[in-house]
């Protein structure tokens, strides 16, 4: 409450401790509240005799009277002090009272002084010495007034060692736009003090390393203190690592970059990434189907920000219809998905595409922190395609632009191919895909603009066809093809409420014509999401959204009616007539739900969810409730808790309902009304963090399907489609992952699943197409050094299932017969998918090199699939009358090399 | 050579992307075994009430390049499945193993038997189909035509051919005790559609391709060659009974006369029908580009000018064809001139059988035969 006047006590022990300085007049005590002036007891003797001071050894502050400090009374004393010659205060003069009660508080203070005793020509004699003190009032201080801001901090870290990051650039940007330019102290901390609540984008950046960017909140009157670590520098371009936010799934399985570029058998695609996640299966031969626990390939999307594409592969799954470049994230959702997806029973798959990177290098190639209005360009070529992308700012001021584009040359040796085995090629095999974007970005919201597409088209003519079926031969045509343009928006109004909205309208295009067969699609889909956030209470926040789906269409088709999994083959095509059927009309399946997030305290997470949709193509209704929940056992480390693990329970169950394919409730093909297929998806599952660097989880899950569509012949014995199928998956899934490091990046997959299928009541019940049992990846990459860095993935996956002939599961029986319409044999089947082909095991290997030019980066990879060439096999083959049989087998090995060139 | 080499390098490049690799068989081409080839009908639409006479063209490779005597065959057909569950052949299965158990009991247009090379099937109407009509139902796309499906089987097979309860098919082949498996016993089937009248009171039609003639290394040859029945063998006839005891087909075919038909004289190579190593030797059949149809049925009802899909599929009793199927006509791009094959000689001298079936996609066929002499 108040100030001890230190100051007077330091000058009287100053003065007193220099020697042979003369003393003052005792009238001439200096004014002032500091100071004092000591006089000698004695007359200056007629000699030159040396005198010294006393020097005061111990000393103690007057107590403020009470009484004074409560009525907020000051004074200053003066007091003359006759030290004795052993150095004791033997008498106290009043020279200047501050009053009886400041008098008698300094007295019993200076009585308790112990000098030194002022000698002359070293003979201790008594002296006096002048004190003053000043008896002053602490100005009180007022009460602080309530908080209005809040505190942001953080500690930046290695990602590999946890060693504090010295020197790296903190920006800080409020959803004022404010910013805040910081750097990491000695310790790798940074402090932001006394800033306004809101939301808070923290962009951190370090030459050699990858910027990393995160979101926080700042409350008023607390302090948000985040810990963040940085990883070394990726290849690429600007790599964005996301902070792990809490999900609305119950599992998101989230590749990053660095993995998907360099994970071996992919050619770098990040798409073909997938399927080496846990519950993907492996598709057939080397296409690039989506099998996810247990699902056919058809009950899983994929999305481009909320926007369903048509295709997400290329000609034979060679390569995805979106660069991998241009990829900010893939989330993957294998089941138990939010509400927000919906008209699925599989997984989702939802891509995001990135921002434009403008940052500046130095020559060095490093990020010159600050400066962001730099060109940058890729270009990659293989054996397969080449493609080029460029981005940069635009003179519009915030707005930034990505171009890029891919075609395929496989033409260029595919075509001769074909042309020496048979066939006129009237159009070679040939793909190319687009992409065009505007962003504007700030940091608290994006506005993206967005046109891409896709085009695949190969035209032959087949002059030898087919023996097992001749029908398949002649003029043979295949095409897809589609496009979108795309608005995205996202914001954090403020920071309570955020907003996502999504719309898109393009193109989709199907064309596949053989002899006299043909389907022939074109449809113009409008699709529009909004979702609009609300956090409604600390810990309570609500989604609420719609997603509207509506496609203008034109279909023809002409085909015999096609057999489904289980049935009797028909024979061959040549031996059925064709149906045909030329729709014109319009789509349109709205959606709605909301979804809570609720945090009922720190470690639990609930949430909840409705959706609700209609298809006015079968005129029904699908209410779909979905739940899913996740509990923080044990939370991760931090800077206090270095060696804790984080270990999180999470659990799901949810209703999701995919409406019946087009072929299935068309008028000619299929039966109208038909209900949507329903799965009910149940899951739970442990995550545990093992050391800062491995993770693992476990998760089983059950899929419960019913209402699924299946076909029977009715009275007259025609067939028609139901809704009496059911089915049911069961599986786990147990992931180890060891996150990227400087050196090294892997996991370990494995999936054991069960996938069954009835057709209705009291059929059989028999292993669905797609059923894999048992599914293991294990990968693995590293960096030797001096830019070359090497990779293996294996694989070992049950074979696939296998309908056989009657002979072999009778030897007595005939496995086929003469089928003179069509001079060909077909097959009697023996019960369907009841033989397991034999286990598909592979290897891949990949090897990179990377130069570093000053600014320009460049690479060179050669991925081998199936190193070992171990051809898988995928069925069995059968000579003309299936007397003999033989195995199937895929592309027994696959070598890619490609070069890459960034600027 | 090296163009050569290039065909096959790209046959292998094209087949491995497309599909991998599979093992690898006889070609389907070269007749090792007891085949049909083909089986004929007069009438591939028909009109319900009419009788419709099919005949079946078969060859028994078993034996050839022995010296044991050609198998004489039974050949069973079965008719009167009418509109089977799903348009389905295999709807039928049931039914006709109720027939052969019991052939008193009603059945759909009447069970049907016949043996030979040829048979005739009397089509039902709605009133012989009685209960099991009416012969002609809706098609699910209401555009098209009412139609029937009429359904005959028919077997090949060198010992006697019984009913059996326990098979797919209620039909089983034995010898010496044994059923007899797929290369030695030959089911199959072949579909007959019905229409009512067109819209302008015409019956809609289906006529079988017409082959004008056989050429072989560039040569017409159609005087030595077999069309249709011709190409049959005679029947095996017990010499006491003098009764018929089953079909033999022509496994030892006269020789050809190299002086009149020099062309079909070729030397034997003895890489054995090796397309990289022995000469070439072009076949094919002179067909008038008319002989293919426009779809009647679907383009009533949709409006378009469909043609018919066409091929040709080659058969050998040895050496080996460069492409056993070739495309006649496409329904989409027309004709296809280059419907021809070609044909490498086999190591083994003597007659070789060669036969080409052409098929239209709407059950019609015809069938030409000729033998070659390899030197």
């Amino acid at each position: 409450m108040f100030r001890r006047d230190g100051a007077a006590l330091l000058a009287i022990g100053a003065l007193l401790g220099l020697p042979g300085v003369a003393l003052a007049q005792e009238d001439s005590v200096p004014r002032g509240t500091s100071g004092a002036i000591i006089k000698p007891a004695t007359e200056e003797p007629a000699h030159k005799a040396v005198i010294k001071d006393p020097v005061l050894l111990e000393g103690a502050e007057p107590e403020y009277p009470a009484a004074a400090q409560k009525e907020g009374r000051e004074a200053i004393v003066v007091f003359k002090l006759t030290v004795d010659k052993e150095g004791h205060v033997t008498n106290v003069d009043v020279v200047q009272s501050g009053g009886e009660d400041f008098d008698a508080a300094a007295r019993e203070a200076v009585l308790k002084f112990h000098f030194t005793p002022a000698t002359r020509d070293d003979k201790p004699i008594a002296a006096k010495v002048l004190y003053r003190h000043e008896f002053k009032l602490e100005p009180v201080a007022a009460p602080p007034p309530p908080p209005t801001t809040g505190n942001l901090v953080g500690r930046l870290l290695l990602a590999d060692t946890d060693a504090p990051v010295v020197g790296a650039d903190v920006l800080l940007t409020g959803s004022a736009n404010d910013e805040h330019h910081l750097t990491t102290d000695a310790d790798g901390r940074w402090r932001l003090e006394n800033v306004p609540p809101g939301a808070y984008k923290v962009h951190v950046t370090l030459p050699g390393f990858d910027a990393l960017d995160s979101n926080e909140d700042v409350a008023v009157g607390e302090e948000t203190d985040v810990t963040l670590r940085l990883k070394p520098v990726s290849e690429g371009l600007e790599v964005v690592v996301r902070g792990e936010r809490p999900a609305r799934e119950v599992t998101r399985r989230t590749v990053e970059r660095r993995e998907i570029e360099r994970i071996p058998g992919t050619g770098g695609d990040a798409l073909r990434a997938l399927q080496s996640l846990p519950g993907v299966g492996k598709a057939p031969g080397i296409a690039g189907l989506l099998i996810v626990r247990g699902s056919s390939p058809q009950d899983t999307a994929t999305f481009v920000d909320g926007t369903g594409v048509l295709i997400i592969y290329h000609f034979l799954g060679l390569t995805s219809v979106f660069p991998t470049e241009l990829l900010d994230r893939i989330d993957f959702y294998p089941g138990n998905f939010s509400a927000r997806y919906g008209r699925l029973m599989g997984g989702v798959v939802d891509v995001g595409f990135r921002s434009p990177n403008t940052q500046c290098l130095d020559d060095g190639g490093k990020i010159i922190p600050g400066k962001k209005n730099c060109v940058h360009g890729m270009a990659q070529m293989d054996f397969i395609d080449q493609r080029l992308m460029v981005e940069g700012p635009l003179p519009i001021e915030g707005w930034s632009f990505i171009a890029a584009g891919r075609k395929s040359w496989i033409d260029q040796w595919l075509k001769p191919a074909l042309k020496a085995g048979g066939s006129s090629v009237t159009t070679a095999p040939i793909y190319f895909d687009y992409q065009l974007m505007a962003d504007h970005k700030t940091a608290h919201s994006r506005t993206s603009l967005r046109f891409y597409g896709s085009d695949d088209k190969v035209a032959l003519i087949i002059n030898d066809p087919n023996v097992a079926d001749p029908t398949i031969g002649g003029s043979l045509s295949f095409g897809t093809a589609f496009y979108r343009a795309q608005a995205l928006y996202e914001a954090d109004l403020s920071s309570h409420v955020n907003v996502r909205a999504n719309l898109s309208v393009g193109k989709d295009a199907i064309s596949f014509n053989v002899g006299n067969f043909r389907f022939h699609l074109a449809s113009y889909p409008i699709d529009l999401r909004y979702e609009l956030g609300y956090r409604l209470l600390d810990g309570l926040k609500f989604n609420a959204g719609l997603d509207y789906e509506a496609a203008p269409f034109d279909v023809f088709v002409r085909a015999p009616d096609p057999p489904r999994p289980g049935e009797p083959d028909p024979g061959p095509f040549a031996a059925r007539p064709p149906r045909e059927v030329h729709n014109k009309g319009d789509a349109f399946r709205p959606g709605w739900y909301g979804e809570f997030e609720i945090e009922p305290f720190e470690r639990l997470r609930l949430v909840p969810g409705l959706r609700v949709d209609y298809a006015r193509d079968t005129g029904h209704i699908d209410v779909s409730p979905r739940g899913n929940a996740r509990y923080l056992l044990v939370k991760g480390y931090d800077a206090e808790h270095p060696d804790r693990r984080k270990t999180a329970l999470k659990a799901g169950v949810g209703v999701y309902d995919q409406p019946p394919q087009f072929q299935e409730t068309d008028t000619v093909f299929g039966t109208p009304h038909l209900y949507s297929n329903r799965a009910i998806h149940y899951s739970i599952g442990i995550e545990q963090e093992l050391t800062s660097h491995i993770e693992a989880s476990v998760e089983g899950f059950y899929k419960d399907m019913t209402r699924q569509v299946a076909r029977a012949p009715n009275d007259i014995g025609a067939y028609v489609y139901n809704n009496f199928g059911t089915g049911s998956v069961i599986g786990a899934e147990t992931f180890i992952k060891y996150k990227p490091d400087e050196h090294f990046f892997g996991w370990i997959a494995y999936t054991l699943s069960r996938s069954v299928r009835r057709d209705g009541p009291g059929l059989p019940e028999y292993l669905f197409q797609y059923d894999q049992t048992h599914n293991l990846t294990v990968l693995g990459s590293y960096r030797l050094g001096r830019g070359w860095e090497f990779g293996a993935r294996f694989t070992l996956v049950s074979g696939p299932l296998d309908t056989p002939s009657l002979l072999q599961s009778d030897p007595g029986a005939l496995p086929a017969l003469y089928a003179a319409d069509a001079g060909t044999y077909a097959k009697l089947d023996g019960a369907a998918y009841t033989r397991r082909l034999p286990v598909r095991h592979q290897l891949d290997v990949r090897l990179d090199k990377r130069w570093q030019l000053k600014k320009v980066k460049m690479s060179v990879y050669l991925d081998i699939q199936n190193v070992y060439n171990h051809a898988p096999v995928e069925g069995f083959t059968y000579n003309y009358n299936f007397a003999q049989t033989g195995y199937q087998t895929s592309i027994p090995i696959i070598p890619s090399l490609g070069f890459r060139v960034e600027i | 050579m090296r163009a050569r080499t290039f065909s096959k390098l790209g046959l292998l490049v094209a087949s491995v992307v497309a599909f991998g690799c599979g093992a690898t068989f006889d070609p389907a081409t070269e007749i090792k075994s007891l085949r049909i080839l083909g089986v004929q009908k007069d009438k591939p639409y028909a009109v319900p009430g009419e009788d419709v006479t099919l005949s079946l063209l078969w060859y028994d490779g078993t034996q050839a390049g022995t010296s044991e005597p050609p198998r004489p065959v039974q050949i069973q057909w079965l008719g009167g499945c009418l509109n089977p569950p799903a348009d389905s052949y295999q709807g039928c299965f049931a039914e006709y193993a109720a027939a052969l158990a019991d052939p008193t009991l009603a059945f759909a247009s009447g069970f049907t038997q016949g043996s030979g090379p040829t048979f005739s099937v009397k089509l039902p109407t709605d009133e012989t189909a009685g209960p099991f009509g009416p012969v002609l139902h809706p098609s699910q796309d209401v555009k098209l035509k009412p139609y029937g499906l009429s359904y005959v089987f028919f077997a090949v097979c060198p010992g006697a051919i019984e009913a059996v309860a326990d098979k797919a098919f209620p039909l089983r082949c034995r010898q010496d005790g044994a059923d007899l498996g797929p290369n030695d016993f030959v089911l199959g089937y072949t579909a007959i559609y019905l229409f009512g009248p067109s819209s302008d009171g015409s019956a809609y039609r289906n006529a079988n391709p017409v082959i004008g003639g056989f050429n072989f290394g560039q040569t017409d040859v159609t005087d030595a060659a077999c069309f249709g029945a011709g190409c049959f063998g005679p029947p095996a006839v017990d010499p006491a009974t003098q009764a018929v005891v089953g079909y033999v087909d022509p496994t030892e075919p006269a020789h050809i006369d190299c002086n009149v038909w020099p062309s079909l004289c070729i030397p034997s190579c003895s890489d054995d029908g090796d397309q990289l190593k022995c000469p070439k030797h072009e076949i094919s059949l002179t067909i008038d580009p008319h002989t293919f149809e426009k779809d009647q049925v679907t383009n009533e009802a949709y409006s378009k000018d469909y043609l018919e899909q066409m091929w040709i599929d080659y058969y050998s009793t040895a050496g080996k064809f460069k492409s056993g199927t070739k495309l006649l006509n496409d329904a989409t791009t027309g004709w296809n001139n280059e419907n021809f094959t070609e044909f490498y000689a086999p190591s083994a001298t003597g007659p070789v059988r060669v036969w080409a079936v052409v098929h239209d996609n709407r059950g019609g066929v015809s069938w030409a035969g000729t033998t070659l002499e390899i030197q």
